[in-house]
């Protein structure tokens, strides 16, 4: 396995300048909104599968980013990233629980179709795995909620374990723990998903 | 580590393999983008400066030093006991332990929340309340107690509570209450909450105690931990909003007393009929008056005094809530007058004293090395120490004696059996989530 995505890969350079500014200067704030928008609306969307709910969540979020980033006493992007994420997960949580049943959500936006399978852009991997993304879809949906959170916000977010731990409020040790046993349940799902060779 | 590696490896490139036409829409974007610069304008204007944390935090230490709302939790508490439990035979009296919307809701302009109160041996009572500017409660009591209401008009100096069942409206005159020239106002107090949770991050921990965070109802909340000499206060509130989520409070009071408010409204409209002391004209109205001065060393020799007196001569056991309110209470019920079902406003006044004794007690900080030495003791004993402690930059002890009289001492007295005169402590202690 060489292809392993190691926080210092999946996180982007911080700037720190541009968070403290973004608090009162107009254009910085643009610039991060810049910057983090197709994280968020990345993450909204994984974890709810529906376009438009994902991008009324994604709404929600910045709206109310904008409104309080005077008063974040964060001073990183580490620490934007931290608080940007916990409102995107508090808010995607509280979509889930006044919309469809989490099991409903995903299983219906898998039946619909909505994702297109991209084999054609990958056909050796493809042909090798034979994987689409509403069976990746079908086993995440079956992790309970905390582990849904952590799995999309690593590989669809881009958090760091740190991160994680503190969007969840856990700890780190425990949030790799969560991780792997997640992904060694996902692997066991996908693995009775995949066609016999 | 190394497991957990592979295992991110391997679904991250399962997941490569895979798209779920997340690609995200430009003209979602675009809107989006104006309308948070637009969220981001209205949000700094007006500008409003945010207060340091630390002029917040400062702020609520303030607070608690009052001596108001601390006298409140006396007040409230004895006369539960001596009023309350009165009026309503065979149930079990709840605490106003009010001054916590003092303390928390100062200067809010309104407020609607819900409350629970568990006091010492007694079970807990749940309440309706309601706040309104300028210091104005109203408590309706739920569950067995219903038909109680209690409401406190601070600036009036009124603190009433009415038995619709009993058609009974007890009214206490708050008397002597301090005045503080020259103290800040504290306005905004939400404000301020708002602020200290938003920043706590920043927030340097020397200051206060920091509980981390955890999700109550569905809330991101971060918490803090105030403490004072009588009290221990903890907030929990969203930092998303910026508004509390729960307020847990502690007292070590007459009796301890414990209190947490939740399901907050602000601003609520408030009808401030809601607020009127003025007892229904068909009740029976029983008034006294109480001092509301803050207690001194005085007050206390006055309280031993007087609790010996109630007490067959002889000083309580120990000097604290559980024997102060098993003797009201044995006061009270031989008290009583049988026609009127009425307490003697002698007794009452003399269950206040004895409790603003116990307060100025129990507001002496640590290094007052305060103690009590009382059980057992007749009142009148020479040459037998009861109480002492040091006060407040001073090198030597203060020594209250069994006869009542007063000196000064180099040193503690050694007595058998003296015991440190102890302060709140949490019942629980809740778990450190997560510290910054």
């Amino acid at each position: 396995m060489t292809d392993a995505r190691t926080d210092s890969e999946i996180v982007p350079r911080d700037d720190d300048d541009l968070v403290r500014r973004a608090k009162t200067d107009r254009a910085a704030f643009g610039g991060l909104f810049d910057r983090y928008y197709p994280r968020v609306a990345r993450y909204s969307f994984r974890r709810l599968a529906d376009r438009t709910i994902a991008e009324d969540v994604t709404s929600e979020v910045f709206l109310q980013v904008a409104s309080h980033i005077g008063v974040f006493a964060g001073r990183t992007e580490t620490d934007f990233r931290r608080w940007l994420f916990r409102i995107a997960t508090n808010a995607i949580a509280a979509h889930r629980r006044q919309s469809w049943r989490r099991a409903e959500l995903w299983q219906a936006a898998a039946h619909r179709g909505q994702f297109d399978r991209t084999a054609a852009e990958h056909p050796r991997d493809a042909e090798h795995d034979r994987l689409d993304w509403p069976a990746v879809c079908a086993a995440i949906a079956q992790l309970d909620e905390r582990e849904q959170t952590i799995v999309t916000l690593r590989f669809f977010a881009d958090c760091s374990h740190e991160e994680i731990a503190d969007v969840i409020g856990s700890t780190v040790g425990a949030t790799r723990t969560a991780l792997a046993r997640a992904l060694a349940r996902l692997r066991e799902k996908l693995k009775s998903l995949r066609p016999a060779e | 580590m190394e497991e957990l590696h592979d295992q991110e490896s391997e679904f991250s490139r399962l997941l490569g393999q895979t798209s779920c036409g997340e690609q995200v829409r430009d003209e979602h974007r675009e809107a989006l983008r104006e309308r948070a610069l637009a969220a981001f304008d209205a949000a700094s204007q007006p500008a409003i400066a945010p207060s340091a944390w630390k002029q917040t935090f400062n702020h609520g230490r303030e607070i608690m030093r009052r001596p108001l709302p601390r006298l409140m939790v006396a007040t409230a508490a004895s006369l539960a006991v001596v009023a309350v439990w009165l009026l309503v035979p065979g149930q079990q009296p709840a605490a106003q332990a009010f001054n916590m919307f003092a303390e928390a809701l100062v200067d809010a302009k309104s407020a609607k929340f819900q409350m629970e109160v568990r006091i010492e041996g007694q079970g807990k009572q749940e309440t309706q309340s309601y706040y309104l500017s300028p210091g104005r409660v109203r408590n309706e009591m739920q569950g067995p107690m219903i038909g109680i209401v209690s409401i406190a008009d601070m600036k009036a100096g009124k603190f009433v509570t009415f038995a619709a069942k009993q058609k009974m409206a007890t009214v206490m005159n708050l008397q002597n209450i301090p005045k503080e020239p020259g103290k800040p106002q504290l306005n905004d107090i939400f404000e301020q909450m708002r602020d200290l949770l938003s920043k706590n991050r920043d927030a340097k921990l020397d200051e206060f105690e920091s509980l981390g965070e955890k999700e109550i109802d569905g809330h991101r909340a971060v918490g803090f931990r105030l403490a004072s000499p009588l009290q221990l206060m903890t907030l929990w509130g969203d930092p998303a909003t910026g508004l509390p989520v729960l307020i847990e409070t502690a007292w070590s009071g007459i009796p301890r007393t414990e209190a947490t408010m939740s399901h907050f409204v602000l601003n609520p409209n408030l009808d401030p009929a809601l607020f009127d002391t003025t007892p229904p004209a068909d009740y029976k109205v029983q008034e006294f008056d109480v001092d509301a001065s803050k207690p001194t060393e005085a007050t206390l020799v006055e309280g031993l005094r007087l609790a010996a007196d109630l007490n067959d001569g002889q000083f309580l056991n120990n000097l604290d809530s559980a024997s102060m309110q098993a003797l009201i209470i044995k006061q009270v019920l031989s008290g009583v007058n049988e026609k009127t079902k009425e307490v003697s406003p002698e007794l009452m006044k003399s269950a206040m004293t004895v409790g603003r004794g116990l307060l100025f007690a129990l507001e002496l900080p640590e290094t007052a090395d305060a103690h009590y030495a009382g059980k057992g003791v007749k009142r009148g004993e020479p040459d037998r120490a009861i109480f002492w402690y040091k006060p407040a930059g001073k090198e030597k002890y203060r020594v209250i004696y069994a006869d009542l009289t007063t000196t000064e001492a180099d040193s503690a007295p050694e007595v058998a059996g003296a015991v440190r005169v102890e302060k709140t402590k949490p019942v629980e202690k809740e778990e450190k989530v997560k510290q910054n």
